[in-house]
């Protein structure tokens, strides 16, 4: 009998084309180990006008205030729940990078889609933010079960391009959150840490709850080049040609100082951080998030 | 200073190899791959801060390996430190050598314990050893060997070999054929340097008569040098040059006179030296004699033999570092004394005034008792004819008038066995009765018919004519003692007819008008003399000129047959031919040489110019060769050639003089010492190369284990 593929394992997921299955296997794969379940009840009720947005049911949208305004108002029924979460992906250029067929995205992306369906199963509000150097895409909060698929699309679609400016997009997302929540967010930190400190700590400042899932590739961490290489920025126009044998140590050692820094600065904010190497797997970031609600 | 070379130079291609590091870190330069990577902030800090140092011990690294490669081909190409100034591109050409060994006799002397042909040997050796793979070489001996090398060869084993297997000579040699064949042998040779190095005692002797101008090969590219060895300078010898018997054949029981000439080739004189004089190594004699620097001294030794036949003589000098020509050996032959019958015609009461007191002074010059080599014995006709002639050798009728039938009977009986008949006329001799009794008669004994007397008038002496100036017993006459032969006065003789000579009858001696005064005839196996004039001084001066001793000691000699020697072959020197002659009875016999090493050699004769001859050239060694031909036998001495005895050193401008125009050099060679001069040894470098190149490979391996 043939072993049952780890869907956990990232390179294994990967070979699954659709980002819903993969997400819903991370799940299930989880789910069906633990034995408590980790789904609770809810209760619902309205919470607020928003413009129409290409994904809500048309059966939400306020006629009486598009007849007041001419313009289309979704009137939002907040389910009474326990948690209202932003999932913010980072899909700057250099979350395309990948070692060993996983690229950064594709990982935070099933990471967040993980998420997004568990989230969705409780009865959570769940929304999306893809960003780079400013947000490219935002999904509000919803807790319906088809949000997940517009949730799902939306990380399928985007394609990771562009600058990382994190702090400036956290301190916009800051802005922009009127209600506290949860806010993931799963990125390469790859910017000025000083920036992105701020930005957190603008998030904190507005009362939210914030994970920090620091995704690097394996490459990133252990440095493993050896021939003389040509290293071009994915986002900049800067290269260097090195003997990776002379800068390796010193390369790990300020990487080790940079997730080191970020650990530090979430620990003093109160920020739960975790760093991911893409070939951890998946399962981790879920056990944490649960472990999160769970406290 | 010294000056940096390469033994081959071809390998330093190979430093090109040096630039494999360089050319493989340029390479990996431009394939270096791309990455695009996001953190490329972290590896720019961090090449700002340790790639700089570690390019440096990278290019430390590459220098080392590129050092490496660089000493690696250097040492193949054998680098080495020339201490002369010279042509440093020459060194690694191939060279042409033929070494030419001076293997003659004088190469035997002793100096310092050891010989001029052991120094030559090693020298040769050292030279062989300094052969590089691809020099080629040849040994060529001054005295050719049985087998001469007939090409060059690289193979030092052969060489050496071929070094081993020659010995030195008892010969004399020239440098003019070994010169002539190592020119032919370098001629087929095209490495750019050519040599012919000569290897030799420096004597005079084998530079005699060489001029290269007149060898049919040479070239003038071609360097020439000559190690001398075994010193220079005076080097004392003393030898003997020759041994002179003052009669030959020795008569048995007659004291004779042995003479040898010792000759001293140094400057400086040698003090009572011992010569011993050997016969059948027996010492029979010796002196104490003081030898001249620069001169021949000699020494005479008086011996009496008491048995016929060959004896082997040898004169010994004390041995000195030549010890070869310390010795001479020479043969000594010993024949009974000659017994001869003087009949006397003409007796008289005076001995004085007898017919036979000038012939027996003659034939016995020798006061008192002492024997001679011919021993007379005077009788009266009368007293003759009871004699029995077969105890003499030889009849002498001195003015006879006549003889009874039976002792004419017993006189032809005598002549037809060999004996001789000597007939001197006088006033008894009538022509007619001895034409009658000795002529015309079945027991012929004159050579000739005999006609009227002649008187001659006038006293002045006349010139004969020696008609046979090659007889056995005129051949002693030469310059004062012809002249006494042939200017003496004759005043009267016996005519003898010239048309009624008998078969073999010859004239000796002559009158002016070709009237004979010696004749020579045959009778039986026997030899006839007739002198047409007086034993005496009654008809001529002869008796009273010097040259009648020896004519009349001479004749009776070979009348008796004695002249004709019973050796069958003459003592030689190194190298001549030693011609044996052999009796025709012996024609079919073959000659058996025994060596005085004890080999035997077997030879037939060859007719030639009428005489049975064989030619032996093997005599290479001196002493005592002894021959049998059939029944007969004989000895022969063999000595080594006088020339070889010479030490005196040819000069250096001498022989440069001998090479216009030709690269030449002498060097003078002592043992322990290089042959060549230090220039043509380079010190080889390679060796310190090679540590160098280890001890960079050990730091680099340390030095790139750490960058790893």
């Amino acid at each position: 009998m043939a072993d049952k593929p780890n869907y956990f394992d990232p390179v294994t997921l990967s070979k699954v084309s659709s980002l819903q299955l993969r997400a819903r296997y991370v799940v299930e794969g989880l789910i069906s180990g633990l034995h408590t379940s980790p789904y609770k009840g809810f209760s619902v009720e309205f919470s607020e006008h928003r413009q129409y947005a290409p994904g809500d049911e048309i059966r939400h949208i306020d006629w009486k205030a598009f007849g007041k305004f001419d313009r289309y108002f979704i009137k939002e029924y907040e389910e009474e729940t326990n948690l209202r979460c932003y999932l913010l992906v980072d899909a700057s250029a250099s979350m395309e990078y990948r070692s060993n067929g996983v690229s950064k995205f594709d990982y935070a992306a099933c990471l967040a889609a993980a998420l997004a369906y568990v989230m969705l199963n409780q009865q959570d509000l769940v929304g999306l933010v893809t960003f780079a150097d400013g947000i490219r895409q935002q999904l509000p909060p919803r807790s319906s079960p088809g949000h997940l698929r517009t949730v799902i699309e939306s990380l399928e679609q985007t394609v990771p391009r562009g600058d990382t400016n994190l702090g400036r997009t956290l301190h916009h997302i800051a802005s922009q959150l009127k209600r506290r929540g949860l806010v993931i967010v799963i990125s390469d930190l790859l910017d000025e840490p000083a920036d992105v400190v701020q930005g957190l700590r603008h998030l904190r400042y507005q009362k939210h709850e914030v994970l920090v899932f620091h995704v690097l590739d394996h490459d990133e961490i252990a440095f493993p080049f050896t021939q003389l290489t040509q290293f071009e920025d994915c986002e900049g126009e800067l290269r260097v040609i090195t003997d990776p044998r002379a800068i390796s140590a010193d390369y790990q050692q300020q990487i080790k100082e940079f997730v080191e820094g970020y650990k530090q600065m979430c620990q003093r904010q109160g920020i739960d951080y975790t760093l991911f190497d893409t070939r951890t797997p998946l399962d981790k970031g879920l056990l944490k998030y649960l472990a999160w609600r769970g406290a | 200073m010294g000056w940096f070379a390469f033994l081959n130079p071809a390998f330093l291609w190979g430093a090109l190899a040096a630039s494999i590091p360089i050319i493989i870190h340029l390479i990996n330069r431009r394939r270096a791959r791309v990455v695009r990577f996001p953190a490329v902030q972290f590896i720019l800090r961090s090449e700002r801060r340790v790639a700089r140092k570690y390019r440096v011990k990278q290019w430390l690294l590459l220098a080392l390996r590129t050092l490496i490669l660089f000493l690696l081909t250097t040492a193949l190409a054998e680098p080495v430190l020339q201490p002369n100034v010279g042509d440093l591109a020459e060194i690694n050409q191939a060279r042409a050598l033929v070494l030419v060994l001076d293997n003659s006799l004088s190469m035997t002397y002793h100096a310092g314990g050891t010989t001029a042909w052991e120094l030559a040997k090693e020298a040769a050796g050292l030279l062989v050893q300094e052969l590089r793979p691809q020099d080629q070489a040849a040994v060529l001996p001054l005295v050719p060997a049985e087998e001469q090398p007939g090409a060059l060869s690289g193979d030092r084993w052969r060489l050496s070999e071929d070094l081993a297997g020659l010995s030195s000579t008892y010969e004399s040699g020239s440098f003019v054929a070994p010169f002539q064949q190592a020119y032919t042998l370098l001629k087929t040779s095209d490495a750019p340097k050519k040599e012919i190095v000569v290897i030799t005692d420096r004597t005079r002797t084998p530079w005699v008569g060489f001029e290269p101008a007149a060898l049919l090969v040479i070239d003038p590219q071609v360097q020439v040098t000559v190690v001398a060895v075994g010193g220079s300078g005076a080097r004392a010898n003393t030898t003997i040059g020759a041994v002179r018997l003052d009669h030959s054949p020795v008569v048995a029981g007659v004291r004779t006179r042995i003479t040898a000439s010792l000759i001293n080739y140094s400057a400086t004189d040698r003090h009572q030296v011992p010569v011993r004089l050997l016969v059948e190594d027996r010492t029979l004699d010796q002196r104490l004699i003081d030898l001249p620097g620069g001169r021949t001294t000699e020494v005479s030794f008086d011996v009496s033999l008491d048995q016929p036949g060959s004896r082997a003589g040898a004169i010994r000098l004390a041995e000195d570092a030549f010890p070869v020509d310390d010795v001479f050996y020479f043969t000594l032959p010993v024949r009974k004394a000659l017994r001869v019958l003087v009949i006397d015609g003409d007796p008289r009461t005076t001995l004085v005034a007898s017919e036979t007191f000038y012939l027996l002074n003659a034939l016995n010059p020798v006061r008192g008792n002492r024997p001679g080599a011919i021993q007379p014995r005077v009788v009266p006709v009368e007293e003759a004819e009871e004699l029995r002639l077969g105890e003499f050798d030889v009849v002498l009728l001195a003015n006879v008038k006549s003889l009874s039938a039976s002792f004419r009977t017993r006189l032809l009986e005598f002549a037809n066995q060999g004996g001789g008949l000597w007939w001197f006329l006088g006033h008894h001799a009538d022509p007619d009765v001895y034409n009658r009794t000795f002529f015309d008669v079945s027991t012929r004994l004159l050579p000739a018919r005999l006609g009227p007397r002649l008187e001659r008038a006038g006293s002045h002496p006349v010139r004969l004519q020696v008609e046979e100036q090659r007889h056995p017993a005129l051949q002693s006459f030469s310059g004062q003692g012809y002249e006494a032969l042939v200017g003496v006065r004759v005043r009267r003789l016996l005519t003898a007819e010239l048309t009624a000579f008998p078969p073999g009858t010859r004239t000796l001696l002559s009158l002016p008008d070709g009237r004979p005064l010696l004749l020579e005839g045959r009778v039986g196996q026997g030899r006839v003399w007739m002198f047409t004039s007086t034993a005496d001084v009654d008809w001529n001066e002869l008796p009273v000129t010097t040259a009648y001793l020896p004519l009349v000691q001479a004749g009776v000699t070979y009348l008796a047959g004695s002249e004709r020697s019973d050796r069958l072959a003459a003592d030689v020197r190194i190298p001549q031919m030693m011609q044996i002659l052999v009796p025709e009875k012996r024609r079919e016999a073959p000659i058996t040489i025994v060596d005085p090493g004890g080999k035997e050699a077997r030879l037939f004769p060859q007719e030639l110019d009428g005489r049975l001859e064989a030619q032996y050239g093997e005599a290479k060694r001196p002493g005592f060769y002894r021959l049998r031909v059939g029944p007969e036998s004989g000895l022969v001495a063999v000595n080594p050639p006088l020339e070889e005895s010479d030490f005196t050193d040819v000069q250096v401008d001498e022989l440069r003089d001998k090479f216009p125009g030709i690269p030449f050099a002498l060097v003078q060679w002592e043992r322990g010492q290089p042959v060549r001069p230090p220039q043509v040894q380079p010190m080889s470098l390679a060796g310190w190369f090679l540590i160098g190149l280890l001890a960079l490979m050990l730091v680099e391996g340390v030095f790139a284990n750490r960058l790893r």
